[in-house]
């Protein structure tokens, strides 16, 4: 699973914290950067609390990521898309590269289940993407000139099935077999 | 001396503070919609002409007590009625309120009148608090002495304003306490002797007869006593329905509705209530509906009151102590429209022959309850908005008409609606005499109150009806359902080892431990500070 | 080293030899002021001692240790690493016969701690005491207050919130382990009751901090529940935590219900006394009744002193956004389309584009069902698209019930439990011919059907 992708290195990163009397800037700023990616943004916003003002006042990229933790905070999608660009340090730039493009889905996905049309200019605003990036991030979509302005109307995803599997299916003969008796 | 017992009569000098006080429990809500009625158009006249006794003289303070403009007329006629009972203390309360309102009517032009208003205010309350101790007898002169003070200074005040026949009658009120006196004296004796040669029949007469005269006094709650006190001496069923029906009045008097409706019950109960001539016992039974009506109407609930009113038959409706026949019309009439669906009006208000003929008495009801069943909303609404004012200077309805007329609106918008699938809100709107905007939100209200299944379109301005999926709506039941019953199970289990486990705060706790407990509050203190900033967004 | 100290070395020694461990746990108590006296060299003590085989020893020289260190100030890590093996180390047969003054040692040293600002570095200390001294995952002792607290110092919470999770059935309490351990001795009854109000002081604790601790993490739901525990734990006075509490459960319920929950009739303690001293809440909670931001916003302004001073603003600012929310919702219920405009002024927000941002954000977060058209901007409201037909709905109902079907289990096996024991049994027996025998099996029985 995607999601286990960093479980491993958080559970190693949240028992260091936890045995060092002052961890370093880099195991902060990992852990951030997981948290975000894990989209446990509650976690963030306490990590950015316990962090001493030492760190958060001379770590440059700590500061940056605690700019993506309180665009995320607020739902502020242009904020969180413009502060991702920036020169991310070895340690964390996979982290980050995968947090970015799950974010981008994810805001495509919500902007076509939530939005009927879309004036260009606000999604590109939301998205900080070139027109050209867009136009290929949005396939599928119809773009239609309204007066001055070009509008996009998202495609309306269609929800993937889920399969039923062996051990649901398993529980459900359980359940039926248990009615009969 | 009278020669009652007395420890009622002890108890008897506080009781006039307790007949205050249970209306005002009941009436709790209403008393903050301070009603004023600007201009009914009754003819106070004839509206008081319904009624006798007691019921008449409330009804005209009700008057005086909501309109400004019918105050003064009303309390000149309370004044004139009250003469001819033994109700001494309701007349000097009436003297205050007209002084009062005569004053403030004349010290508009002078100021200095204001303080001389005041000493008569003192005066008459000092006077009114005498005499409302009922052991009147007993200090008569102090009384006499008081009322003689708030006459003079009533006088006084009130010589700028007009002196007429509606003078303080200090003299009368002398003369009328002495007779009542003796009256009393006289009833009382005369039970006395009937209690000692032990004849049921005449006790229980004496007993009524003790009462009315209490009742002729104001004294309400002798008169409920004596009343019941019959109980115990009723050698019939028509007796003990008789006892009921006198407990009733004056518990309508008192509006203690639990009481009318306990009675109302015990009478319809009594074993050969449906025997005896039918005559008697139509006219009991239609007495009986209307009380019960009044107090299902006073404790708001409209549809069992409106069937009661309904119930009552026009040939026996003949109690002006109680109320009026076309009392019954409106309540009734209003009751069933702010309640029944529309079979319901058809068949048991508009085919009724008997309400017919007490419909003929409120022709503007009869028009409103007609255009109503044609669905004539308009002019339904425009006709109930005419006579508001009118039911407002009633007192046993005006406290309902606010929540009566919603009800009646939302009722004729839910009709409105229920044949369509979807509904034009234009058209809506002029059937309702009513902006969009307003429609809109009233709408909205019921959709929420679950009232009206349906949602809004409020970009082409159509309702539309919204069918609920069952199916849906029992998983959802049943989801919640569960989750609550886990979290209370859950509960219980804790609770079960708190119990087991002793867990229990005692009052030791803050001076035994109050140093260590001081220091664990400050600690909780500074770490709520952590949570309440982890709380921001 | 002092004479007295070898004899108390000596001791731990002998009687650990022995296998008297109970007679060691009732005897070294005495020695405790000793070796508070003593603190310049405990340090030699603890060298002569194992901590695996003299666990008793080590525990009462630990505890020295920390009462003195006020005055001995001594490194703090070494503390820390202390407690860390001892946690580690010790033997948790020994601790038994101690546990209440391993639970005094937790909660000493997670004063100091929080005294020295390094809350962070107990927390895992504490969930090993924990994990150490409980007889099973689901009681609670007086620890679980304190690594609540320390959690709560330290902003960290990953550690604590499983403890939370788990729902409680058994409660481990100062009271009961001394009754335990001391039966033979004779106990002085103001002690006792001291005993029985710091457990209770510690119980009520640990669901304030608990309550708290959700909070932060946005689990209204069952902070309510840890706050609801909180006040309504049977009480004849008021404790101040359970104030606080009171005001947080206030709050909390409407973010969660809009209203004020349901409150237990049997708390009479709220109505008499937290009610009169919480009345700047409930004026909240009335005007919340009436829907309108734009009252709420000024009543918030109006009290922010108060909650300030409680330390509530932060809550206060997530009431306010939830009445924001809630508004919205009730649109959805009635609404087919409302203009973006509309929404704003129906539910008192600044501008069209706020609306939309807080339609935008209950979409993604699944409060609410809509799409936005920015072409003539109206919003339409949808139905929630559940259809309670899929495999996740199915998997969703399967383990709810598998979870009722546990609690009633759980039920049924506590009530075997009360119609075993003796004690009830006789009682039930013994009065059959008074009233009592109708009452005792309802009251004890607890069936869930009722």
């Amino acid at each position: 699973m995607q999601q286990d992708k960093y479980s491993e290195l958080l559970n190693k990163l949240e028992n260091d914290e936890l045995e060092n009397i002052s961890p370093g800037a880099e195991l902060y700023q990992q852990l951030m950067a997981i948290y975000l990616y894990q989209n446990k943004l509650a976690s963030a916003k306490l990590l950015w609390m316990r962090i001493s003002n030492n760190l958060k006042e001379n770590n440059k990229e700590l500061a940056q990521l605690n700019l993506l933790n309180l665009a995320l905070q607020h739902n502020k999608y242009s904020e969180f898309f413009k502060y991702i660009k920036y020169e991310w340090s070895e340690s964390n730039k996979l982290i980050i590269d995968d947090l970015l493009f799950k974010q981008r889905e994810e805001l495509l996905n919500l902007t076509s289940s939530a939005y009927v049309s879309i004036y260009e200019h606000n999604l590109l605003q939301m998205t900080q993407m070139t027109p050209d990036e867009l136009k290929s991030a949005c396939l599928g979509w119809t773009r239609e000139q309204d007066g001055e302005e070009h509008i996009w109307q998202p495609k309306i995803k269609e929800p993937t099935p889920s399969i039923a599997s062996d051990d649901q299916l398993l529980k459900l003969t359980e359940f039926v077999s248990f009615l009969e008796n | 001396m009278p020669v009652l017992p007395m420890p009622p009569l002890m108890q008897n000098a506080v009781e006039p503070m307790q007949v205050d006080a249970p209306p005002n429990e009941d009436n709790e809500n209403n008393e903050e919609q301070q009603i004023v009625v600007e201009n009914p158009t009754i003819d106070l006249e004839v509206y008081a002409n319904q009624y006798t006794g007691i019921a008449r003289l409330d009804r005209l303070i009700y008057v005086a007590d909501v309109c400004p403009l019918l105050a003064l007329e009303s309390l000149k006629m309370a004044i004139t009625y009250v003469q001819s009972t033994y109700n001494v203390k309701v007349y000097q309360m009436l003297h205050k309120r007209l002084s009062d309102l005569q004053a403030v009517n004349g010290a508009g032009a002078t100021a200095a009148a204001a303080g001389a208003e005041q000493a008569v205010a003192n005066a008459a309350a000092a006077a009114a608090a005498v005499a409302a101790l009922p052991d009147i007898a007993a200090q008569p002169a102090a009384a006499a002495q008081a009322q003689a003070n708030a006459g003079a200074a009533a006088a006084g005040a009130g010589s700028g304003a007009e002196k007429d026949a509606f003078a303080y009658d200090a003299v009368w009120v002398d003369a009328k306490m002495k007779k009542a006196a003796l009256k009393l004296e006289k009833l009382d004796s005369d039970l006395k002797n009937y209690k000692s040669n032990s004849i049921k029949e005449s006790i229980r007469r004496g007993h009524d007869d003790l009462a009315d005269h209490y009742l002729s006094c104001g004294d309400l709650t002798n008169a409920l006593k004596c009343y019941s006190r019959a109980r115990d001496y009723c050698t019939s069923g028509k007796h003990v329905v008789n006892m009921c029906l006198n407990v009733i009045k004056v518990s309508i008097y008192l509006k203690n509705w639990a009481h009318v409706m306990s009675y109302i019950s015990k009478a319809e109960s009594t074993p050969d209530f449906s025997e005896g001539t039918k005559e008697a016992n139509a006219q009991v039974h239609t007495r009986l509906e209307c009380a019960a009506g009044l107090a299902e109407l006073q404790q708001k609930k409209y549809k069992v009151a409106a069937k009661h009113f309904l119930a009552a038959n026009f040939d026996h409706c003949d109690f002006p102590e109680m109320i009026s026949p076309s009392n019954v019309a409106v309540y009734g009439g209003l009751c069933a429209l702010a309640t029944f669906d529309r079979p319901e009006l058809k068949r048991l208000v508009i085919a009724s022959t008997s309400f017919k003929l007490f419909l003929e008495l409120e022709p503007q009801l009869r028009d409103i309850i007609f255009k109503f069943y044609e669905s004539n909303y308009a002019s339904c609404l425009t006709l109930l908005d005419e006579i508001r004012d009118n039911l407002l200077v009633d007192m046993y309805i005006a406290p309902h008409v606010n929540t009566l007329y919603t009800k009646i609106r939302n009722r004729a918008l839910i009709q409105y609606f229920s044949p369509y699938m979807s509904a034009d809100m234009h058209k809506m709107a002029t059937a309702f005499n009513s902006t969009i905007g307003d429609l809109e939100n009233e709408v909205m209200q019921l959709i929420l109150d679950g009232q009206i299944q349906a949602r809004i379109d409020s970009h082409n301005r159509i309702l539309y009806a919204k069918e609920a999926d069952q199916r849906n709506s029992t998983f959802e039941r049943a989801l919640l359902m569960g989750k609550q019953y886990q979290r209370h199970t859950r509960m219980l289990i804790l609770r079960a080892a708190m119990l087991k486990s002793h867990i229990h705060v005692k009052s030791i706790s803050r001076d035994g431990g109050s140093s260590n407990h001081g220091a664990e509050l400050c600690v909780s203190a500074g770490s709520s500070t952590t949570a309440a900033q982890l709380a921001r967004i | 080293m002092g004479s007295a100290l070898e004899n108390y070395v000596n001791q731990v020694r002998t009687v650990s030899a022995a296998g008297n461990y109970r007679e060691l746990a009732d005897e070294l108590p005495e020695s405790l002021s000793l070796l508070v006296r003593n603190w310049s060299i405990l340090d030699n003590v603890l060298e002569t001692l194992d901590m695996q085989q003299h666990t008793l020893g080590v525990l009462y020289v630990l505890l020295g240790k920390l009462h003195s260190a006020g005055t001995a100030n001594p490194d703090s890590t070494q503390i820390i690493q202390l407690m860390r093996d001892f946690m580690q180390r010790c033997n948790v047969d020994q601790l038994r016969f101690a546990v209440c003054p391993f639970y005094e040692l937790c909660h000493v040293f997670t004063d100091y701690l929080v005294q020295k600002n390094l809350s962070i570095l107990g927390i895992k200390v504490l969930s090993r005491a924990i994990d150490l001294i409980r007889h099973m995952d689901t009681q609670l002792t007086p620890i679980h207050a304190d690594l609540c607290q320390l959690s709560l110092k330290a902003k960290n919470l990953n550690v604590v919130l499983p403890y939370l999770d788990t729902d409680i059935t058994d409660i481990s309490t100062v009271a009961a382990e001394c009754k335990n351990q001391q039966q033979q001795q004779q106990q002085q009854q103001p002690q006792h009751t001291l005993d029985a109000n710091n457990d209770a002081k510690y119980f009520l604790l640990y669901y304030y901090y608990g309550g708290m601790i959700y909070t932060a993490v946005k689990n209204y739901e069952r902070a309510l529940y840890f706050f609801e525990v909180c006040i309504t734990t049977p009480a004849m006075a008021m404790s101040h935590i359970m104030l606080e509490a009171y005001k947080k459960f206030l709050m909390v319920s409407l973010i969660v219900e809009g209203k004020i929950a349901y409150i237990p009739k049997n708390a009479q303690v709220i109505g008499r006394f937290m009610k009169p001293l919480a009345n700047h809440y409930h004026d909240l909670v009335n005007v919340y009744g009436n829907a309108s931001s734009e009252e709420l916003r000024i009543i918030i302004l109006k009290y922010s002193e108060v909650f300030t001073r409680d330390n509530n603003v932060g809550l206060a600012k997530q009431v306010a956004t939830s009445l924001y929310k809630r508004n919205i919702q009730r649109l959805t219920k009635t609404f087919l389309t409302l203009s973006l405009s509309d929404v704003a002024s129906r539910v008192q927000l600044p501008s069209a584009s706020e609306a939309e941002r807080y339609i935008l954000n209950m979409i993604k977060s699944g409060e609410i069902f809509a799409s936005i058209n920015q072409k003539d901007g109206m919003v339409l409201f949808k139905d929630d698209p559940e259809q309670y037909n899929l495999p996740d709905m199915f998997l969703n109902v399967q383990t709810n019930i598998t979870q009722v079907l546990d609690l009633v289990k759980q039920i049924n096996k506590m009530e075997e439990e009360i119609i075993l024991n003796p004690l009830y049994v006789k009682k039930a027996l013994g009065s059959q011919d008074e009233d009592l025998t109708s009452q005792h099996p309802k009251t004890y029985s607890g069936d869930p059907t009722d």
